[in-house]
């Protein structure tokens, strides 16, 4: 072999060492986030996760939203389904309640949208099955379908509460941002949360699995 | 189109079950059905694999003698359920057209109760979980018992209102187990 055949041998041993190193290392930060992230913060965000369920069956159970904002937000870049946007247009459209819902639309307004929409459906089931009772009748079924709310269904009657605990499977974190795929026992989903300055908050879910 | 055609036409097509008169629904038939097929589907049905709940929660109660509504014969239409060899009622197979069904049917045919205590065997709970925005599961009420080593939050034995379900297979277990809070449910009996 040549001088300048080993100088070049040696110099595409360097440059695979190199593009082998640059290439695990990106593989490396890629797959191991979550090793990243300091076991303290990692509890927060579950958390988070957790406080968030007993937040919402709350809400649901007292037909109030005020604390909602203590574990979602609305955030740019986290557009709603177009199921989700759609419930909550319906909602935004119908209701007097309109101060309680924030402008833009989020994961925020979406939960906010469904204590609304649940508040009016309960509301107007009381309404209608006093009104019958006082003329000594019980409600019709047009009476009964009239209490329904945007999904077309009455308000479910009961909510569960329980303490919850979810097993997370996989957490990510970019700067500000984390992604968090979680099992609740019934849904494995993906959470995306965001660090506002009060803390982290979830932002959007999608189920990846459901399997009660 | 299409499936409307298909579905007035297979009319005709065999029925797991033959209607009864009203007033007449066997809930223990409904409720011996359900264990039977709770852990291994029957092969006369379609199975939806992990989508299968509802259908099954409708083979109860057709094994109970509940009548199908055939209505206009569209499919879509949610005040419809029936069963056809190729064809079926969204409401029959998807939780959240089965409980608009239950609703378009209310006092006629189902009853929305206050409570699951309030359910016989027969009945059925519907459950929209806190990550969606519409029900997406149902489970077959099969009377006060003891729950099976099928169970995740209750210890086997647990005595208290039982179900089972499809997609996961479960047999006897609570009629909340296993799901989160922020599950918002259902309860329907049937008063046919």
């Amino acid at each position: 072999m040549t001088r300048q055949g080993i100088r070049l041998t040696r110099l595409s041993a360097l440059l695979l060492v190199l593009g082998a190193s640059l290439a695990l290392g990106l593989h490396w930060r890629a797959t191991s986030a979550a090793r990243e992230i300091a076991p303290e913060e990692q509890e927060v965000i579950k958390n988070v996760i957790d406080r968030s369920y007993a937040v919402f069956a709350s809400g649901l159970v007292d037909l109030d939203s005020s604390k909602f904002d203590s574990v979602y937000v609305n955030a740019p870049g986290f557009q709603l389904d177009e199921g989700r946007a759609s419930f909550v247009q319906q909602v935004r459209e119908r209701y007097v309640a309109k101060d309680e819902l924030p402008n833009e639309d989020g994961w925020l307004s979406f939960r906010v949208a469904q204590v609304i929409d649940r508040r009016y459906s309960i509301t107007a089931y009381q309404q209608a099955e006093a009104a019958a009772k006082a003329q000594g009748r019980a409600m019709t079924k047009d009476e009964f379908l009239s209490t329904a709310g945007v999904t077309g269904q009455v308000a479910a009657p009961n909510v569960i509460q329980r303490p919850m605990s979810v097993d997370v499977i996989e957490l990510k974190l970019d700067d500000n941002r984390a992604e968090v795929v979680y099992d609740d026992g019934a849904v494995t989903a993906r959470a995306f949360l965001i660090k506002t300055d009060d803390g982290w908050r979830i932002a959007g879910v999608d189920a990846l699995d459901v399997h009660p | 189109m299409v499936s409307v055609i298909l579905a007035t036409v297979l009319w005709s097509a065999s029925t797991p079950a033959t209607p009864v008169a009203a007033g007449s629904y066997n809930r223990s038939a409904a409720v011996v059905y359900s264990n039977t097929y709770a852990k291994n589907p029957n092969p006369a049905y379609r199975y939806f694999g992990t989508n299968d709940c509802t259908n099954f929660v409708s083979q109860g109660m057709l094994a109970g003698g509940l009548p199908q509504v055939y209505g206009d014969g569209y499919i879509q239409n949610d005040y419809n359920w029936f069963y056809q060899t190729l064809a079926n009622t969204h409401s029959w197979s998807a939780a959240d057209r089965l409980n608009v069904h239950f609703h378009q049917h209310q006092y006629s045919r189902y009853q929305l109760k206050g409570s699951p205590s309030q359910l016989l065997g027969g009945d059925v709970i519907i459950f929209q979980f806190p990550t969606f925005q519409v029900p997406t599961h149902s489970r077959f009420v099969v009377g006060m018992g003891s729950a099976s080593s099928d169970s995740r939050t209750y210890a086997p034995g647990t005595y208290g209102l039982l179900t089972n379900q499809h997609s996961d297979p479960k047999i006897h277990i609570i009629w909340d187990d296993n799901l989160p809070a922020g599950t918002t449910h259902w309860s329907w009996q049937v008063i046919w």
